[in-house]
């Protein structure tokens, strides 16, 4: 019975909620009509008259097909239930007919809405006592010889039919969650890696131009679940470069997106801006409007004039970056800045700075100071400090991947929480 | 993450322990907004046992402070630990929230 139950499922995958294209219901029709003939040849005789599964599949086939698969099912069945023969034969086979085909009107009537299982197994009960109560008595005439069998088969048939049916519909049910559950998972998969192309996509990749005044390089590490941390380095004009490092509150194709915005607006103000400050303003005035869901975006940002080393930088509620100098790593004061994207009135300082030559400037997100590992410990600033202190004579290309080994020892097995992007500048000697 | 609600007259005091990241961010939201709406406008956030809040769930945070000011209201900050405390200054958040670490004086705050 099983097994008959379970071919069904290989076949039939999640037809639960659709409607049948007439080649399916045909072959629903077949297939169901076999099951029926199974199930007359497995029954077992009482009385002289066969208590069996076979209404079963054509019941089945009406439900999930309509009455063309219903009505194919019962006439295999019920054929071949009546060339078997037997007092019972005629009313036996017109039960099975129609079994399939009351089945298959209710199919039509239930207009794809959903099947409970309960709902199968009471129509099953009611198409079986149709069957032993009323046409059987009907074809047969009221006789002791019938009374005997329906009181004989009765219980035994409703019982295992009306199982059969909640047994089958209760498979069919789980099998078709479970697709679900795996559809849904591809959809969110996939999902995240366009969060991931949107993100990478738009992160300059460190050039192989080299220019004898300063090395630079940067590195974003996506954690599992796509963050919308971002870097930029470009050249503003002949001598001001421009470095830059943010991270988007939030996960996901929405961080994505917004840290991709944020990463054009920058480039399309930056030039025009005539400080870091400025261009915070600029920004700031463009993410606010419109920003229902409060997503904000924290950034730092340094022009340098690649000739001097006299930096200007702005804080836009960033972690401070770290300046690593003659065996020292010391945060950068930063004056207070509000966040991007949360409040249009708000102000943005400039600070100076003189990065000497052998100076590392040290720009990262928060990924890698709150990176954890599985006794709870973040990495922390402390741990950062150490390793650009050992890296102090580094170029930024061996700081950027060493510290990232350092995190990632660390780390361990732990799962990456959140995106860790890295940048390091250093004036040449 | 738990919450816990008390009163004193117009405002409320709610309580959070625990964590709030993306997820339990979003519960939060879930549970106070519609109390707002409801006119609970003015709400004093007991963040003494909130170990870690992460910036998916400031937003959230935000998106209530927004709502409560609408509402011609404010959420007011207590008691926040100081690695969160740090979290918000450096985002520039102790400009956004009346902070405060006594209760009295956070409960008057809202009479003025």
């Amino acid at each position: 019975m099983l097994a008959y139950l379970i071919t069904r499922i290989r076949f039939f995958g999640d037809l639960l909620n659709r409607r049948l294209v007439l080649k399916e219901s045909l072959f629903l029709g077949f297939v169901c009509g076999i099951a029926s003939i199974y199930g007359t040849v497995s029954a077992v005789q009482i009385f002289g008259a066969l208590a069996s599964f076979r209404d079963l599949g054509p019941a089945i086939a009406g439900l999930l097909g309509g009455p063309l698969a219903g009505g194919i099912a019962g006439l295999m069945g019920g054929a071949h239930r009546y060339l078997m023969g037997g007092s019972t034969a005629l009313p036996c086979s017109v039960a099975t007919i129609a079994a399939g085909l009351i089945c298959g009107g209710y199919h039509l009537w239930k207009r794809g809405r959903k099947m409970k299982i309960v709902e199968a197994a009471l129509l099953m009960t009611a198409l079986t006592l149709l069957h032993v109560l009323v046409i059987a008595p009907v074809m047969l005439g009221v006789s002791d010889e019938v009374r005997n069998i329906v009181r004989a088969t009765l219980v035994p048939m409703v019982m295992a039919n009306g199982a059969g049916i909640a047994v089958f519909f209760f498979i069919i049910q789980n099998h078709h969650r479970e697709r679900q559950m795996e559809r849904e998972k591809l959809r969110i998969d996939s999902e995240l890696s366009i969060a991931y192309d949107i993100q990478t996509g738009m992160l300059p990749l460190p050039g192989r131009k080299k220019d004898p005044r300063y090395d630079v390089y940067a590195v974003m590490k996506p954690a599992k679940e796509v963050g919308g941390d971002l870097y930029n380095f470009f050249f503003l004009d002949e001598n001001r470069l421009c470095l830059v490092v943010g991270d988007v509150a939030g996960k996901g194709i929405y961080a994505s997106l917004y840290m991709a915005t944020a990463q054009k607006l920058l480039k399309a103000f930056a030039r025009t801006s005539a400080s870091p400050a400025v261009l915070l303003k600029n920004l700031n005035g463009e993410l606010c409007p419109d920003n229902e869901t409060m997503t904000f975006i924290t950034l730092f940002i340094a022009f340098v004039d690649v000739r001097t080393g006299e930096t200007v930088f702005a804080n836009g509620g960033h972690n401070p970056p770290f300046l690593v100098r003659s065996g020292n790593v010391e945060r950068l004061v930063l004056e207070p800045g509000l966040a991007l994207g949360i409040r249009e009135k708000t102000i943005y300082r400039d600070q100076q700075i003189q990065i000497l030559p052998g100076d590392i400037l040290f720009l990262y997100t928060d990924g890698v100071t709150e990176a954890e590992n599985d006794h709870h410990e973040f990495f922390s600033e402390k741990r950062l400090k150490a390793s650009l202190l050992r890296l102090a004579d580094q170029k930024p290309e061996r700081v950027c991947c060493e510290v990232l080994d350092d995190v990632a020892l660390f780390v361990g097995p732990n799962e990456q929480n959140d995106d860790m992007t890295l940048l390091a500048f250093r004036m040449n000697f | 993450m738990k919450i816990w609600e008390k009163r004193q007259g117009e405002i409320v005091i709610l309580s959070v322990e625990g964590r709030l990241d993306a997820t339990t961010g979003a519960a939060f939201e879930q549970q106070v907004a519609p109390m707002i709406e409801a006119g609970n406008k003015n709400i004093l956030l007991d963040m003494a046992h909130l170990e870690y809040i992460s910036s998916a769930a400031l937003r959230r945070l935000l998106l209530l402070a927004k709502q409560a000011e609408d509402a011609g209201g404010r959420i007011a900050l207590l008691e926040i630990q100081s690695s969160i405390l740090e979290i918000f200054e450096m985002a520039g958040f102790t400009y956004l929230f009346p902070i405060y670490m006594d209760q009295e004086e956070a409960l008057r705050s809202f009479v003025k």
